[in-house]
């Protein structure tokens, strides 16, 4: 949980405002769960903090949330080329993924537990997980940071 | 995320550009990936959901040492209205969409859960059944995977299929396709028609235009991978009438009332993008996304697919 919030920290996920008069909050919740490897032991125990992205309306809070995602079938699509030309595949991974993808709109989340701020709530500068718009904000950046 | 590609320096390039922007986990050679297990040999690889399977299978509490050799009974058919509502649709719903998942590696339960899927809204008994026969032919074939060969040759070829009024209820036909690169099955689909054909031969037709919209997009995506396709790519069909039908525009009077959309298959074939190739019904691959088979011919098909055991039996 501190790991999350360091994390959290890190990316300057928020600053803390008074809440503006006439804006909608969007609550949040810690999720826990325990990672396991692809034999069955225990990798880790893990903390999310996640938006309740359920909360949040269309021109609001979130304007446009498409994000493209690739198809199995480019996956498998991939493989015989790979195999055929001898090449090697190899699998990397971001973490904390969508907490780096900047937002465009503004939105206000209550601060979680564990957090202390009191009267003051959370204005958000980048994405979290749950919000609507989180996977279409990492793919702005992803994409930008690879051209 | 896979980085693949033949210039090494390129990859480490790519690797340290991501990890100067944003906090990495190098995983080192691909070998887990969203459930799919991938594993390399000499002669290629394979892929395969063996760890994916025996979890579904130990959260559906199929604990006994049954075994079916088929996904499905020959020549079952399922109704909506069959036998009695199940109490609790809830673990039907989650089986098949587990089953779903796992239909990207396993082709040959893919006819099978594109039939039960049809009932998540009211199932019943029947199909419960029907699921649970699937859950016994997984345990029996839990390291089946495709495997792609080293050897093979980066060609595109498609098989595709219809059975007429396959649905007993509506009368819609199922069609079904896949496509090879060279050897390797890279794309498959089994799906009921959004309407009622006349006859066999213009089902088939409209199962040409779902395989060419695949196609379609397929050779851009290769061209993208760096496999760019310039001649036809063939198009094996067991119907002889469909392949005159896309040929020829003359059969006014038995084809005015097909749809537009579905003509453009004439353009395609016209362009020399496909070719449409007849094909006997003996060899007619795409057989296992349209109907139940017997143990025999199924297995003779799952051999032609590429389709095998990881570990040796």
């Amino acid at each position: 949980m501190s790991e999350e919030l360091q994390a959290l920290e890190k990316t300057h996920n928020w600053d803390l405002v008074d809440l503006p008069p006439k804006k909608t909050l969007v609550g949040c919740k810690w999720v826990y769960k325990i990672k396991t490897r692809f034999d069955g032991t225990i990798e880790c125990y893990k903390a999310r903090l996640v938006a309740k992205g359920y909360t949040q309306e269309y021109g609001i809070d979130c304007k446009e949330t498409f994000a493209p995602i690739a198809r199995l079938t480019s996956v498998r699509s991939l493989s015989p080329i790979v195999a055929a030309r001898k090449w090697k595949l190899f699998q990397m991974d971001v973490k904390n993924t969508f907490l780096h993808g900047d937002l465009t709109e503004e939105v206000y989340m209550l601060p979680p537990l564990g957090y202390h701020a009191p009267h003051k709530v959370c204005k958000l500068q980048k994405a979290l997980y749950g919000l609507k718009q989180a996977p279409r904000a990492w793919f702005a950046k992803f994409s930008s940071t690879l051209a | 995320m896979i980085i693949t590609g033949d210039d090494a320096s390129g990859i480490s390039e790519v690797q340290h550009h991501l990890s100067q922007h944003f906090e990495m986990k190098d995983l080192g050679h691909l070998s887990y990936f969203l459930g799919l297990e991938v594993s390399q040999s000499s002669e290629g690889y394979y892929l395969s959901q063996a760890k994916y399977a025996s979890d579904l299978l130990s959260r559906a509490g199929v604990t006994d040492n049954k075994t079916e050799s088929t996904p499905l009974e020959i020549n079952c058919k399922l109704a909506p209205l069959d036998d009695t509502p199940l109490a609790n649709p809830t673990l039907y719903r989650k089986l098949v969409g587990s089953l779903v998942y796992l239909t990207t590696t396993r082709l040959d339960i893919s006819y099978t859960v594109h039939l039960v899927s049809q009932f998540m809204f009211a199932p019943r008994s029947t199909h419960f059944f029907a699921v649970l026969w699937i859950l016994r032919y997984l345990k029996g074939t839990l390291f089946y995977g495709l495997h792609f060969s080293a050897n093979s040759s980066l060609v595109l070829s498609c098989y595709f299929d219809a059975d007429w009024g396959r649905d007993p209820t509506d009368r819609w036909s199922t069609a079904g396709y896949c496509f090879f690169l060279g050897d390797s099955l890279i794309s498959w689909r089994s799906k009921k028609q959004t309407v009622v054909a006349h006859s066999n031969a213009k089902s088939k037709y409209r199962a040409i235009t779902d395989a060419s919209s695949e196609l379609i997009w397929l050779r851009w995506l290769l061209t993208d991978m760096g496999v760019p396709h310039s001649s036809a790519t063939m198009l094996h069909c067991d119907n002889r009438s469909a392949i005159q039908i896309s040929h020829n525009d003359v059969f006014h009077e038995s084809t005015k009332h097909i749809e537009i959309d579905c003509h453009f298959v004439r353009h395609h074939v016209s362009h020399s993008i496909t070719r449409l190739v007849f094909v006997s019904p003996k060899q007619q691959t795409a057989d296992i996304f349209t109907k139940t088979l017997l143990p025999g011919r199924f297995q003779d098909l799952l051999s032609k697919l590429k389709m095998a055991s990881t570990i040796p039996p």
